[in-house]
């Protein structure tokens, strides 16, 4: 954690490095140089990785493209297999079953549950409820501290019951998938989800009575998929704008507009009209929260009483709401699968032939796309993932902006620490992932 | 026969000398494990180590351990040192190994009498690619053959495992 800072009578620059968003081995992370009361820059060196995915997958067989892209991050693991899939099934001209549909949904409701468990408990809640870690926040919140950790533990048996093991699924095939759990293995994971719901309408409570800065908001364009059905999921064919546009998700790349930066390693995203955009739970919940049934729009009413906001700050509330909808929803899917006819395995058989496919998925952190193009004899000879944190790092270079200025025009001599927080606590509700990150242990 | 041991190695074997913990577990599978003794791959996320205990009061880790040493160098953690790592965050969302297994202590009673150590390998090149450093390649050799001395004592060794799929390999 480094605070340079030059004190510099008149004018007092200094910047700002926000830790753990974006650091990568190399590379200088996110950090706001402020200048009297305003935001000179934001340099964000952050390498998320896109361009690497290309490299690490060119030339390789389309039935190796899983297992590889499976590897890049633990918990986006499951969002970039059924993504790959569909992308690969669509160049291959394959249509899946109805219970690998559904089997796919569990695998990302699963995942969801994981990813928006840890993010909302162990890296958000404590900034909000004043402790630095998730286990400082046990000496006083030791029930929800709990709960958090058997939470994600159940998103994460869901991914191993579909993915078959707990780390590397290697039962999520193209065209299937190998081997397909069993009744009873969903009946447990159906209870499992039933029990979860109290304690986290509790949680939901408990973030309700919660204050949430007003620092970072700003006007937002949102970008989510629509959903397949008129129901709040997951999946879909088609990309909306809360501006009211709407494209096929072939167009994506009409849609989304790259572009380099000189300060980053990674690639931003713009929408063609040069706006930045935002992605993810937030952006969800403004599009088609409406379609939330049961608790979860009990959730939704319970914490956004006055419709969904545009400050980024409540992507952790949206996240809490959707949790309360994997949880239903997933009850829903597992009753779906088991009024289908037992099976052992499931697969649509098909041919390998030269082809190009797009597969876009609504995962934790936003759209995620994956495109590729396939030889004749199945090999990949270009791809394309556009991760929703390259889509949302232009927008979080505006919220930071605006962040910083709003904090320091409301407290001059704003202490360091605090500014420091704030501006760790916008980033962090992106929830970003920065792909390929290392985990090494750091002794300081 | 040696009581049962689990081994854990955690890595991104997409980032070079991440890789080691891995590396390790699919080391000591190819070679064949001493009776007692299970080692898996933990990728990149510690909380799942749940899902694959079953019960063993040794559970033995290995990862990439930075404190600025030469590449290829081995440090030895025990239990409490292990805990003690002032490190909460891991990458980007996700926790560290040690606050991972802080928060799993925490809130599991079974894993308070479980004896953790950790090998931590010193990495040399932590950058996107596939496959190890010289010097860390021959740290994970030299940890394998450390683990199966210690976790062999008076154990029989089993036939060699079945070669991993290549993307497990991570040498």
């Amino acid at each position: 954690v480094t605070v340079h800072a030059d004190h510099a009578e008149a004018t007092r620059p200094r910047t700002v490095t926000i830790p753990h968003v974006g650091r990568i081995e190399g590379h200088g992370g996110i950090s706001v140089r402020i200048v009297g009361d305003s935001v000179r820059e934001v340099d964000m060196d952050v390498f998320e990785g896109s361009r690497y995915y290309e490299a690490l997958l060119k030339g390789r067989s389309f039935l190796d493209v899983q297992g590889i892209i499976s590897r890049i991050c633990a918990i986006c693991s499951a969002g970039h297999t059924v993504a790959a899939l569909d992308a690969l099934e669509r160049a291959l001209g394959i249509e899946v079953t109805e219970r690998v549909h559904h089997l796919r949904g569990l695998l990302v409701l699963g995942s969801t549950v994981e990813s928006h468990a840890l993010h909302v408990f162990a890296l958000a809640l404590p900034d909000f409820l004043g402790f630095d870690s998730v286990i400082a926040m046990s000496a006083r919140y030791p029930e929800q501290v709990g709960f958090a950790l058997r939470l994600k533990q159940l998103g994460n048996h869901i991914q191993e019951l579909v993915g078959g093991r707990a780390i590397h699924p290697i039962n999520t095939l193209v065209g299937g998938f190998g081997r397909l759990p069993s009744p009873d293995d969903l009946r447990r994971v159906r209870d499992g989800l039933l029990e979860a719901l109290p304690p986290l309408m509790g949680c939901v409570e408990l973030a309700a009575g919660l204050a949430v800065p007003g620092w970072p908001e700003r006007k937002a364009v949102h970008v989510a998929l629509e959903p397949y059905e008129e129901a709040y999921r997951f999946r879909g064919r088609f990309l909306c704008t809360s501006r009211g546009a709407r494209y096929p998700v072939e167009a994506y790349r009409d849609v989304v507009r790259e572009f380099t930066v000189e300060h980053s390693h990674a690639k931003h995203a713009a929408l063609l009209s040069g706006e930045t955009y935002r992605v993810g739970a937030l952006a969800r919940l403004a599009l088609w929260g409406h379609f939330l049934t049961g608790r979860g729009r009990e959730a939704r009413e319970r914490l956004f009483p006055l419709g969904v906001s545009d400050n980024v700050l409540f992507n952790n509330w949206a996240q809490l709401v959707e949790l309360v909808h994997c949880l239903e929803r997933g009850v829903e899917v597992c009753d779906l699968l088991l009024e289908l006819p037992p099976a052992e395995r499931e697969m649509t058989p098909y041919e390998v032939h030269a082809g190009r496919g797009v597969g876009a998925l609504e995962v934790p952190r936003g759209t995620l796309f994956h495109e590729y193009e396939l030889d004749e004899a199945g090999r990949v000879v270009s791809a394309n993932v556009i991760t929703p944190t390259a889509q949302n790092l232009a927008h979080l270079e505006g919220d930071l902006r605006q962040a910083a200025e709003r904090m320091i025009q409301a407290e001059r001599d704003i202490p360091e620490p605090r500014l420091k927080l704030g501006l760790e606590m916008v980033a962090r509700a992106y929830d970003p992932c920065v792909s390929c990150s290392v985990h090494v242990v750091r002794e300081r | 026969l040696s009581p049962p041991v689990l081994v854990v190695g955690f890595g991104n074997a997409l980032c070079g000398d991440d890789g080691a913990g891995p590396a390790v577990a699919a080391l000591l599978r190819r070679q064949g494990l001493p009776r007692g003794l299970r080692a898996v791959d933990g990728g990149t996320d510690a909380l799942r180590l749940l899902s694959y205990w079953e019960g063993e009061e040794d559970v033995w880790l290995v990862d990439a351990l930075v404190r600025g040493a030469a590449p290829g160098t081995v440090h030895h953690l025990g239990r409490d040192e292990l805990l003690r790592v002032d490190q909460a965050h891991g990458s980007a969302h996700e926790l560290s190994l040690p606050e991972n297994l802080r928060w799993l202590v925490l809130c599991d009673p079974r894993l308070a009498r479980v004896r953790f150590r950790l090998w931590g390998v010193e990495p040399d090149r932590l950058d996107r690619r596939e496959g190890l450093s010289p010097g860390v390649r021959a740290a994970v050799e030299r940890v394998a053959a450390e683990i199966r001395r210690l976790a062999a004592e008076g154990g029989e060794t089993t036939a060699p495992a079945k070669p991993l799929a290549s993307a497990e390999t991570a040498e």
